[in-house]
């Protein structure tokens, strides 16, 4: 099972618990629409290529609908679907005036030239301009995407509809983009780590930690976790891992990060594998790498207490069964890395506005959502003793339920 | 009764549509005539089915058991109509729904077992019967695709219903 049929797994685990019913489970699991377009570019060989490309909107019962787009030589519509209802629970559990969406191109984008990503990037809002929108789907950076793209699309739709930042976010600063974008998910994680270990009794000062992954949400999360005192026992990229007991010094590995490009060979730990990092001994398992990273195999050997979900996905259902036996929590994917989307709205929110907030006004309104979601999440799951994550798709469900019926069907 | 009455009361029996006398004479002469008390059953489901009647006069509940043990109403009808037909056409041997007198009734009740000898026999006027039969089911059948129709739509604003509720039961 992959990550996509994982996210739908979930929701339908969630959906026969509150015994919706059949229909209504399909209703709900069902996109509004699928669009698959054609984007030949000319690459700078002067060869013509065909690309396939996809924007698949899941849902609008609560605004318009907000999901990323990624680049990737795997992107297919089946994955892009499920990615895009992930995105309708996520947007309902943070409670942001958003639906879900997702898109994606079937391409390498390692194997191509900024101008042909920029030529195909322009292409293919050519095919979906007429989709997308600010009341209507905003795009975000995914998978190998960024603001720079963003930018592109921006600068792109406008050449249609006149001047428009809110078509997309993530944008560059200095191109409507919004302060605290960048960190934003690996921020989110930070809060929601505080509100979990304080269930415990645990604070992130003196708590260890164990993050697979060191993009863009594991990099943030474990900086802005060394800042408030927590310990990084393990921690890992593609390349390889390393490992010190008594804490790495995160400052120290973004250095060597910065000139290596990898974690691996930092001279202040022991080196181990990417997965090895996810059997660390330690409070809190951050999964900020690959989808389905936990499985049956590694998930009775994992020593942590909690797990926070910083990649989509990172568990998959035989796993989450193991934790749930095992008495450890999992807060869920939707919920965790929820952080992105939530400043992704705020930069939204700017956009429309014609106004720039400062940092710390993006922080405090993060971190007041984020708790918010977490503290109704975890009062469902106590009082209706179910796991952290079916409590954040019934919150979920819940949210999307009203408005599809109050608006009508 | 005078069997000059029985022939008008037959005339009036959609069954009977078209027979000319001698026919009528052909049927009503296997025929016996019948009465149900108000509130007698005149067949139970799951009786051995033996003979179909024409109410003559008098109303009739037509019931079937629905799977909770009660009885569910299918119709209620009146002079000229007829019942326990299905035993005839269908072949089927027992009943497959229960008829109750609402008020005292006469009917007229053909043995199946020599209706279909007439048949058997190409008898025209048992034909002509047949043929009307034929209709009435039809228009019964056209009824009942009202039902089910009716049905469909009852449900589909239960569902909302049950929806909205099951939101408010999982409301935090």
């Amino acid at each position: 099972m992959n990550a996509a049929e994982g996210a739908s797994y979930y929701f339908r685990k969630a959906a026969r618990i509150m015994d919706v019913g059949e229909r209504i489970e399909t209703l709900l699991a069902t996109p509004l629409r699928e669009v698959k377009v054609q984007v030949p570019i000319e690459l700078d060989s002067g060869e013509i290529r065909t690309f396939i490309g996809y924007r698949i909107q899941h849902d609008n019962s609560r605004g318009p609908m907000k999901g990323g787009l990624r680049y990737h030589p795997e992107v297919d519509q089946e994955e892009v679907v499920a990615l895009a209802s992930l995105m309708t629970w996520k947007t309902a559990v943070v409670n942001l005036p958003y639906g879900g969406a997702k898109g994606g191109i079937t391409c390498d984008p390692a194997q191509m030239s900024v101008k042909e990503l920029e030529r195909l990037t322009r292409k293919f809002v050519d095919q979906v301009q007429d989709i997308i929108g600010p009341t209507q789907d905003i795009p975000a950076p995914d998978v190998n995407t960024n603001p720079q793209v963003m930018a592109w699309i921006m600068d792109q739709y406008s050449k249609y509809h006149g001047h428009s930042p809110a078509v997309v976010t993530g944008k560059p600063l200095d191109l409507y983009g919004s302060k605290g974008r960048e960190a934003a998910t690996g921020r989110g994680i930070l809060y929601t780590c505080r509100e979990i270990l304080r269930q415990l009794g645990l604070t992130i000062k003196g708590a260890r930690f164990a993050i697979q992954g060191f993009g863009n949400v594991g990099s943030h999360a474990a900086r802005l976790i060394y800042d408030d005192g927590g310990i990084l026992v393990a921690v890992s990229d593609v390349h390889g891992g390393l490992k010190n007991s008594s804490g790495l010094d995160v400052p120290a590995v973004f250095e060597h990060v910065k000139r290596h490009g990898t974690v691996k060979g930092f001279g202040g730990g022991t080196a181990c594998t990417h997965d090895e990092v996810l059997t660390a001994d330690c409070e809190v398992l951050i999964p900020a790498a690959l989808g389905g990273a936990l499985h049956a195999k590694n998930a009775p050997e994992v020593r942590a207490r909690v797990i926070v979900e910083g990649a989509n996905g990172p568990t998959d259902p035989e796993a989450d069964e193991v934790f749930e036996r095992r008495g450890i929590p999992v807060v869920p994917d939707i919920l965790a890395n929820a952080g992105g989307v939530t400043v992704s709205y705020f930069e939204w929110v700017q956009n429309l506005q014609h106004l720039s907030w400062d940092e710390e006004r993006i922080n405090s309104e993060l971190e007041k959502i984020m708790k918010e979601a977490f503290e109704r999440i975890a009062h469902i799951g106590r009082t209706r003793k179910i796991p952290l994550r079916t409590a954040a798709y019934i919150l979920a469900i819940g949210r999307v339920g009203k408005a599809t019926v109050l608006r009508g069907i | 009764m005078k069997e000059s009455t029985l022939m008008n009361s037959l005339l009036q029996a959609p069954i009977c549509r078209g027979l000319t006398e001698p026919e009528l004479a052909t049927i009503l002469e296997i025929t016996e005539e019948t009465s149900a008390r108000h509130g007698e059953w005149i067949f139970k489901e799951g009786d051995p089915g033996d003979s179909l009647y024409i109410v003559l006069h008098g109303q009739i509940d037509i019931q079937k058991k629905d799977r909770n043990g009660g009885q569910q109403q299918l119709a209620r009808i009146g002079d000229g109509s007829v019942i326990g037909e299905m035993s005839l056409i269908g072949g089927h041997s027992v009943r497959s729904a229960s008829a109750l007198a609402v008020t005292d009734a006469k009917l007229l009740k053909i043995p199946t077992a020599r209706f279909s000898q007439l048949l058997a026999e190409a008898n025209l006027a048992a034909l002509k019967v047949v043929h009307n039969l034929a209709q009435v089911m039809s228009r019964r059948l056209l009824l009942m695709d009202e039902k089910l129709v009716e049905m469909a739509v009852g449900r589909r604003k239960e569902e909302l219903l049950d929806f909205q509720r099951i939101l408010t039961n999982w409301s935090f």
